[in-house]
């Protein structure tokens, strides 16, 4: 397992370096020119040239390109910001905690609101509760993360006052861009449990657990459930990728100084090595959530288990052994 | 006297466009320790019967539309939710026909297997994984692969592991819904020999379904024709093999080909089986019967011999044919 690993970590090695090249690219070609963009139109050629020269402007693509890899590897150097001079990873490691604590308690709270209503939602297939539960997805799927935010401001910011508005001075700033983020996922967990729950239910094992006189609440929560989170987990693993990356539009509603606002600054500064610095974080974290995903599987799924690691899984608990050939009869 | 009994038992499947009629008055009965054959085509009703015995057809659309199915003189179908669940598994159990999708694929087959123990009977979960492991040797598997997963084991192997989880309760009675279809001709004989054994040795009662007849000579006491879900003939293996009276049985023992006679064709039966959702009027077989003319009428069961029963007009009841 150890060995499945560490092979997994060295293949985010060449993905991370495709990403950064493929970032690094699109940055170059993009149209606006930074320094124009932070010192405005009037400035001298002379001016121009020696500030290209110290924010490493200068020179050509493959140049710049073989500089910005040399710097990640060398000394873990992403650069640093065009506008406050400070470098990427300082300013990103600032910034983590906020998105952190929001990204990841939006999906635990969304997960276990949503894995439950899915439960219920496919137990009632096709009745009232079922139609309910639906017609909730659909509204709420329909609904832009940031017309939500907007409205839980109105709602319990301005009007019932229960939640400051901005910032993230104490526990309570926390709440509102939690419950932001947990809509838009928890609404996708319990789609996807719902049907996954109706496929399984369907299954031949299923019925044999019925035969076997298993009772119903067995039938859905040890025979059923199991079986249906196997997919419901590669959604949960997405969740988790995109939330540790932050949210752009709730941190922006909410002023919550996370990743997600980070990347929006940096978006309208043209901040080059922010921007791509933030890309490639959000990467990793997605390549190593990936991982996880895989890991969580093999413990799900005996399947899974052997062709990741290419052996079984043992049992743990000792199992009973017959003492004597006839001795108890069945 | 039979212990198991089922009477005009009547099963739709009920859905928003249609209704389909898979069992129609469907009786039966199975003595202790007895083989019943439940024989037909695929759609005939057959496994509809057995989901319908053990109450569990699926919720949405399954229908008791008439019937009783007599358990020692209970009523099944009347029996409470708690009742039911001492009879599924502990006093009736079920054998299905495709055992590569029958057991759960993340739970180790022992456990499977003493789950079933631990439902029906008083005893701690060391004890009931100790049954299971012995019931893995009874049908020849070694107990310590009690601890591997369903995808470990083959076809027929797997079938065994649910033929030990079916009877690890001592069943009184056995459902084997074609419990040999799925597998490899070779292994069909040593899991129905198997079965045989395993029935005598727990003294439970079978109702073997299959579409198989050599499977029903060899093993059955009793045997039922099932067409377009009603019983077309019943009586003794020795009624039906010896003297069969429907058409639709003839048909079928004609469609088997002789090894005596140099054929280059089969025999089939010619035609379809009608649609549960739309059966014709009169004679369910009428469309396929080379018999068949416009006096065809649905017909009652009627006794031709002791104990053998055909529904047919051509068929004359007890007191008119013979004796």
């Amino acid at each position: 397992m150890v060995k499945y690993i560490i092979k997994r970590l060295l293949w985010t090695i060449p993905v991370l370096l495709v990403v950064i090249i493929a970032v690094f690219t699109i940055m170059y070609f993009t149209p606006g020119d930074s320094i124009y963009a932070l010192y405005g139109q009037d400035i001298t050629q002379e001016q121009y040239d020696k500030l290209a020269e110290s924010m490493g402007l200068s020179g050509g693509y493959w140049e710049r390109l073989g500089n910005y890899l040399w710097g990640i590897v060398s000394r873990f150097d992403f650069g640093s910001s065009y506008v406050s001079k400070r470098p990427v990873v300082t300013m990103i490691a600032e910034r983590l905690k906020p998105s952190l604590i929001i990204g990841i308690f939006s999906v635990i709270f969304s997960q276990l609101i949503a894995i439950p209503i899915g439960i219920v939602a496919a137990t009632h297939h096709q009745k009232g509760l079922d139609w309910g539960i639906i017609t909730g997805c659909v509204v709420f799927s329909c609904i832009p993360q940031y017309i939500i935010a907007v409205f839980l401001m109105l709602i319990f910011c301005l009007q019932l006052r229960w939640f400051p508005a901005a910032g993230i001075s104490s526990w309570k700033h926390y709440v509102l861009p939690i419950v932001a983020g947990l809509i838009g996922g928890g609404v996708q967990t319990i789609k996807m449990t719902r049907s996954s729950m109706l496929e399984v239910i369907r299954q031949d094992y299923i019925r044999t657990a019925r035969a076997k006189g298993v009772p119903e609440r067995s039938v859905i929560y040890k025979h059923t459930l199991k079986n249906a989170l196997i997919p419901v987990l590669t959604t949960i693993g997405m969740q988790v990728g995109g939330a540790m990356g932050g949210s752009i539009l709730a941190e922006t509603v909410f002023t919550i100084p996370g990743m997600g606002l980070l990347l929006r600054e940096a978006t309208g500064n043209l901040d080059f090595p922010v921007i791509m610095g933030n890309i490639i974080f959000m990467t990793t974290c997605h390549a190593v959530i990936n991982l996880l995903t895989d890991i969580v599987y093999g413990f799900v799924d005996p399947r899974v288990y052997v062709s990741l690691y290419g052996k079984k899984r043992e049992k743990k608990k000792k199992t009973p052994q017959i003492q004597q050939p006839g001795g108890a009869s069945a | 006297m039979a212990f198991f009994e089922v009477k005009d038992l009547t099963i739709h499947y009920e859905t928003s466009e249609e209704e389909i009629e898979a069992v129609n008055h469907v009786s039966f009965s199975i003595d202790e320790g007895e083989t019943l054959g439940l024989v037909g085509e695929t759609g005939a009703g057959k496994s509809t019967t057995a989901y319908g015995i053990l109450r569990i057809l699926p919720d949405r659309t399954g229908r008791y539309r008439s019937g009783e199915i007599l358990y020692n003189g209970k009523d099944i179908l009347k029996m409470e939710e708690h009742e039911m669940k001492n009879i599924r598994g502990g006093e009736i159990s079920m054998i299905f026909q495709d055992p590569m999708t029958a057991l759960n694929p993340l739970m180790r087959v022992g456990d499977q297997i003493a789950e079933a123990v631990l439902l029906h009977n008083k005893c701690s979960k060391a004890e009931a994984t100790r049954r299971a492991l012995e019931m893995l040797e009874t049908v020849g598997i070694d107990p310590a692969r009690g601890e591997e997963f369903p995808y470990q084991f083959s076809g027929g192997m797997q079938q065994r592991v649910v033929i030990a989880m079916a009877l690890a309760c001592s069943p009184k009675l056995l459902l084997a819904d074609e419990p040999t279809t799925a597998l490899d001709v070779t292994i069909q004989a040593q899991v129905l020999d198997l079965m045989n054994d395993l029935k005598k040795k727990f003294k439970s009662a079978m109702l073997l379904i299959t579409h198989d007849l050599g499977i029903v000579a060899e093993n059955c006491d009793k045997v039922a024709i099932m067409y377009a879900g009603e019983i077309v003939e019943y009586g003794t293996l020795e009624h039906i093999f010896d003297n069969p009276m429907h058409p639709y049985t003839n048909g079928l023992f004609n469609a088997i080909p002789s090894l005596d006679k140099d054929t280059d064709r089969l025999n089939p039966i010619p035609g379809l089986m009608p649609d549960p959702a739309n059966l014709p009027e009169g004679c369910n077989f009428a469309p396929r019967c080379p018999y068949a003319n416009e006096n065809c009428v649905q017909q009652e069961l009627k006794e031709v011999e002791q104990g053998h029963f055909v529904r047919c007009c051509r068929v004359n009841g007890r007191g008119n044919d013979n004796e």
